[in-house]
């Protein structure tokens, strides 16, 4: 369970860890649209430079991307193998009889998987330099404007946070029952599948009486200490946005406008 | 089935740079038919021991042997299911690790995963919930309609219809209301006496280790600094505040008759045995 890499924090200092979230988040945002623009490979050229110069800045393990990455590997994979057999597009590259592989193939697997790639990278590294709190307050100023049309924008916020907060109690909770069923017995690795089926029955009907009941405490708990949820509310660290984080901001939207500029132009 | 723990440590998340010993070279050895508290603050170590006896936690160094069942450092270990079934671990809190829809179900599941059948794990079910001390028409509710106290004791009854040689309970007791937690040690009291298992408890009550336990093992830092018998332990009140341990409420009631010039031997444990003295030394 601990080497669970997508979105966890590392509690590092560097320079990217020190910018306002709010920042970070938009640049996050804007560069994930930049992705999805057709821009051809050049496009993608600058926006992977965008992302290296932000990983250097971020002082993280290069390995760390890659754990993360890894997942999703298995998923490309499988989607090499349906567009290899669907995609009749383009230049045969290889026949073998009746069967052959076009060249489409192949070069619509690679921008799915430059895209997919570049969009782990990117929220890998908005999750690890940044505080969860910290996203969570960025979310909910974020999502103030919308507050206009009635989205309740700090509940939302205060969902995700509590929901971030459980992770690792949830995580702990699951290693106790785990414990506690092994030594009644149950062995989540060997055993056929019905021993199997009853072994994670054994540990989710537990892990689920045990998170109502917290969740139903930490509800009286807040409304104890007179949580009303559409109720503005002040807070303890103030965000300003710097000229670094304004700087960050201007370069994501230029490398959106150019990609935009590279669709149309090019 | 005895119980030997050989020069035995264990370190967290070992060669990683959050390694962090838990335990540093133990050695105890347990016999038959004891009835142990294990004592010390929280973070001393505690809970890693016992959930060494019970394999869930492998020794970094140094061995463990349980009957002829032998865990060692760095030697891959076979039967670890057989001797799970041998050592009952009952962890704090255990109502959490009910599941199934009736109690007869959760109570025969421990055995049914070690091999007994059908029939003879429900009749276990059925011996076992009376045992605890809850009536027999409890089997068929579901656990989750019980209160906290009763589904501690299902919990503890599933352990039990295991048929375990030795019972390891973490802080059986804690969140019990007095009179649940009297009738609980009057249990394993009983399970020691009448069915000759060992019982080795967690503990943090005095007056529980006092009244229930024969031997006090101490621990601190991972270490084992203290262990002798009972009415060693609790011989003055000095021993226990060298150990940052609040003397109970009779060990404090002896030193202040001692104030007043009142004896009382250090043998007394128990109030009554207390009073007795005490009219002793009025008489005279």
């Amino acid at each position: 369970m601990n080497n669970f890499t997508l979105g966890r924090y590392i509690p590092i200092d560097s320079f990217m860890h020190r910018f306002d979230p709010r920042a970070k988040m938009i640049a996050m945002l804007t560069l994930m649209v930049a992705i999805f623009i057709p821009s051809g490979f050049l496009g993608y050229i600058g926006v992977f430079l965008v992302i290296c110069i932000g990983i250097y800045t971020s002082k993280l393990n290069l390995k760390f991307f890659w754990n993360a990455m890894k997942p999703m590997f298995f998923m490309l994979g499988v989607l090499l193998i349906i567009n290899v057999l669907v995609v009749r597009s383009g230049d045969p590259l290889i026949t073998i009889g009746s069967f052959s592989i076009y060249t489409n193939a192949l070069t619509q697997t690679g921008y799915i998987a430059l895209r997919l790639i570049f969009m782990v990278m990117i929220t890998t590294l908005l999750t690890a330099t940044t505080k969860p709190t910290d996203l969570t307050v960025a979310l909910e100023d974020l999502m103030k404007p919308l507050k206009k049309i009635g989205v309740p924008a700090n509940e939302i916020a205060m969902i995700i946070s509590i929901a971030l907060r459980f992770i690792p109690t949830l995580i702990e909770e699951t290693q106790r029952i785990i414990k506690a069923q092994t030594s009644r017995g149950v062995d989540l690795e060997e055993g056929s599948i019905k021993e199997k089926v009853m072994a994670v029955l054994s540990l989710i009907v537990p892990l689920f009486v045990s998170s109502y009941q917290r969740a139903e405490e930490l509800a009286n708990a807040m409304e104890a200490r007179g949580y009303v949820p559409n109720r503005d509310r002040t807070r303890y660290k103030q965000l300003h946005l710097k000229m670094k984080d304004v700087v960050l901001m201007v370069v994501c939207i230029l490398v959106l406008g150019s990609t935009i500029g590279m669709m149309i132009w090019l | 089935m005895p119980i030997e723990i050989i020069n035995l440590s264990h370190e967290y998340n070992a060669k990683t740079p959050l390694a962090k010993v838990a335990l540093c070279d133990i050695n105890v050895k347990i016999s038959d038919g004891e009835m142990i508290a294990l004592i010390g603050e929280t973070g001393s170590g505690k809970s890693t021991l016992v959930q060494h006896l019970n394999a869930l936690l492998l020794p970094t160094e140094g061995k463990i042997q349980i009957g002829d069942q032998i865990i060692e450092a760095n030697v891959k270990s076979h039967g670890l299911k057989q001797l799970r079934k041998k050592v009952g671990l009952v962890f704090q809190f255990p109502e959490y690790q009910l599941f199934e829809e009736t109690i007869l179900k959760d109570i025969a599941f421990g055995p049914k995963n070690f091999g007994v059948s059908a029939e003879e794990a429900e009749q276990k079910a059925r011996e076992m919930i009376k045992i605890v001390g809850l009536d027999e028409n409890y089997l068929e509710k579901s656990p989750f309609e019980c209160s906290g106290g009763e589904r501690r004791r299902i919990a503890i009854a599933g352990i039990l219809a295991m048929g375990p040689d030795i019972l390891v309970l973490d802080e059986p007791t804690a969140g019990l209301d007095p009179k649940g937690a009297k009738d609980m040690m009057d249990l394993f009291k009983r399970i020691n006496e009448d069915f000759h298992k060992t019982v080795l408890i967690v503990s943090h009550d005095m007056e529980q280790v006092m009244t229930y336990c024969q031997r006090v093992i101490v621990m601190n830092h991972g270490k084992i600094i203290e262990d002798c018998n009972v009415h060693e332990f609790f011989q003055s009140s000095d021993l226990l505040k060298q150990l940052h341990i609040n003397p109970p409420a009779l060990l404090q009631f002896k030193d202040l008759c001692k104030e007043k010039g009142i004896e009382i031997s250090k043998d007394a444990l128990s109030i009554e045995e207390c009073v007795r003295e005490i009219l002793k030394g009025v008489k005279r």
